[in-house]
């Protein structure tokens, strides 16, 4: 695993090993592995099982790193904000590609189904 | 003019220049264009002016393959017919609805949509709707707080919908017809058999019998057929005597083709922030107009998929109202106004809106000649065997419905509005099975369909049974292919350019 990548995860997952999702400020702390506009509406059992059904679509993907370093490619930034930003910009671009994957149902791009997966590997 | 024909003595011949079977929207659509005319115009009304079951028992009839409605709910037996219960939903078909679309089946009818513009506009007279204005532009210039979803007009778009009262056609028109002097409305005159000449080629008379045991001819120039989808085809088929195969049905086409909107539950949304959707929402008896989503003509080629649209309501009442088809039991119009009002989700709606909606899909069947009505071996109190259907439905309809959640999610995603969930029956594309709570919109189309060749189709574009020169269908038994908007509309509008049809050009009385 790249450093940056293993740093991330790091600091994500003692934060939500220790605060409840809702309350946690997660987002605002570990975009990789926060779907952000998802996570508006969706509860934490929502986002891991979207997470779960992604990682069992692309079992290639299924561990922390394969999913840390997708999610890390082409965002060069450890700025937590540039990072929630451009990757808000992926979402988007993914669906204007039809980068989209249907998990649980849940019709949602790439990227954000990918930090549903990360998500799910470190709140389960 | 009114005749009870439980009142007129037995075997009473009735003669006139045109002969309507059938007193629905149709039937009394066509009844209209000719008051004041120089012809004779006999309207056969099966039932009286009110529901009465017995007479509702004659529509009773088994259903096979994918769960339908009881056929006796699903149409009304009295002066009026289904719009007796109707609920006044109008939209025009697209003109894409009109073309052979090579990845839909048995699709292509043999006139354009531009056929029907004129007959459109007369037609919402009728119905009681507002102009004839069918673009979301118009309509958001008279109410700029109905506010768009973001959508790519390159790919979706709003489809208007506006609401008849509901026109009750029993109550509305029952005196224009009653006093007009030149139409004889006769209650109680079921048709049981349409007797032809011995080659089959015109229509000499037909019987009509009631349940106080009368029985009489009726002879006419022109006959037409307006009993809706079901009863159209039942009674070609049954009147075998000149056809075995029954009339107009030479090539096995009367009764196929039958064809239901898919009305279903399909999928949620889900917003970040609460939107009333007041576009999209529907307040029954007060609201006039409202959109749905529907998926433009170039996506639907591109997709290969079939028109429908999407409406929307808020999850947590969609939640605790079941599918229609749990609901809609009784043959009764008011039994079922009171098991549909315990769950009407319409009223009271939070101004600030919803987090989540559940989107619900109105979509045409395919052109399936599998999906058909047939004459089962049961008769009714009139003796005339039952009506069967076989409703099927095809793989490109779930497909379909798959697409467009998709082509919306992909849209809201997009716009960075919300996401699209879609239900468990949706999500393996390799399942075509159909759930439990699948069910129509109580919209028989089909069964007569319209067609330039005799070997597929029943009638020709101007709803002539092809073989019989005076003979002709009015009303969604000869639609090619269903569209997503409700069918009363555009029956009325084939009504209408019938009649014009008859008026002008058919030379049935030169």
């Amino acid at each position: 695993m790249e450093r940056r990548v293993f740093v991330k995860l790091s600091a994500f997952t003692a934060l939500a090993l220790t605060v409840p999702f809702a309350e946690s400020c997660a987002h605002k702390n570990e975009p990789l592995a926060l779907p952000l506009l998802f996570s508006h509406f969706a509860d934490k059992k929502t986002i891991i099982e979207a997470g779960l059904a992604y990682r069992k679509m692309f079992e290639k993907e299924n561990s922390q790193s394969a999913l840390g370093e997708a999610l890390s490619a082409n965002n060069p930034t450890m700025d937590s904000d540039a990072l929630t930003s451009a990757l808000a910009k992926h979402v988007k671009q993914d669906f204007v590609a039809g980068q989209i994957v249907t998990v649980d149902g849940w019709i949602l791009s790439v990227t954000e189904a990918r930090q549903c997966a990360l998500f799910s590997i470190i709140n389960t | 003019m009114h005749i009870d024909a439980k009142q007129i003595p037995d075997n009473s011949v009735i003669e006139g220049d045109i002969c309507i079977i059938g007193a629905g929207a149709a039937g009394i659509s066509m009844a209209m264009e000719w008051i004041n005319t120089p012809y004779n115009v006999i309207l056969l009304e099966g039932g009286g002016f009110d529901y009465e079951a017995a007479m509702q028992d004659l529509y009773r009839g088994k259903t096979t393959g994918q769960r339908y409605y009881p056929l006796e709910s699903a149409r009304l037996h009295y002066f009026g017919g289904t719009t007796g219960h109707w609920a006044g939903f109008c939209s025009v078909f697209d003109p894409i609805d009109f073309e052979k679309r090579d990845w839909v089946p048995h699709s292509g009818w043999p006139i354009k949509r531009g056929d029907l513009d004129q007959f459109y506009v007369r037609a919402q007279k009728n119905l009681e709707l507002g102009p004839y204005e069918w673009n979301y532009e118009y309509w958001r210039e008279t109410d700029p707080s109905m506010v768009s979803l973001p959508l790519d007009p390159d790919v979706a778009f709003n489809k208007i919908w506006q609401f008849s009262p509901p026109t009750r056609f029993g109550e509305k028109y029952r005196n224009t017809i009653v006093d007009a002097r030149n139409i004889y409305l006769y209650t109680y005159a079921n048709v049981t058999d349409i007797t032809a000449n011995e080659h089959a080629s015109a229509i000499k008379q037909v019987t009509v019998k009631n349940l106080a045991g009368k029985q009489h001819t009726v002879k006419a120039k022109c006959f037409i057929m307006a009993c809706c989808s079901v009863q159209n085809a039942r009674m070609l088929l049954a009147s075998n005597k000149q056809a075995p195969k029954g009339l107009g049905n030479d090539n096995d086409n009367v009764g196929r083709y039958f064809m239901e909107h898919l009305e279903i539950k399909s999928a949620e949304m889900w917003f970040p922030e609460p939107d009333p959707l007041k576009l999209y929402s529907i307040d029954y008896g007060k609201t006039k107009w409202r959109a749905e989503l529907a998926i433009n003509a170039r996506m639907q080629e591109k997709y290969r998929i079939l028109n429908g649209t999407a409406s929307f309501t808020p999850l947590e009442d969609a939640k605790r109202q079941p599918a229609f088809i749990d609901i809609w039991k009784s043959s009764d119009p008011k039994e079922r106004a009171k098991a549909f009002g315990k769950y009407d989700v319409t009223k009271g709606k939070s101004k600030k809106g919803y987090n989540a909606y559940e989107l619900f899909t109105r979509i045409e069947q395919a052109p399936n000649p599998n999906s058909r009505i047939t004459l089962d071996t049961e008769t009714d109190a009139l003796g005339v065997r039952r009506a069967m259907l076989h409703w099927e439905l095809t793989p490109l309809e779930k497909r379909s419905i798959r697409t467009i959640y998709e082509i919306i999610g992909r849209q809201l995603g997009i716009a960075d509005k919300g996401r699209v969930r879609l239900m468990e029956y949706l999500r393996d594309e390799n399942d075509t099975s159909w759930p439990e709570f699948t069910g129509g919109g109580w919209h028989h189309m089909g069964t007569t369909r319209m067609g330039d060749d005799p070997k597929t189709s029943v009638v020709d574009a101007n709803c002539k049974v092809h073989s019989i020169a005076n003979l002709f269908v009015a009303g969604s038994s000869c639609y090619v292919t269903a569209a997503a908007p409700n069918p009363t509309l555009t029956l009325v509008a084939l009504t209408l350019r019938l009649s014009d049809h008859l008026k002008k050009a058919a030379g049935i009385f030169t």
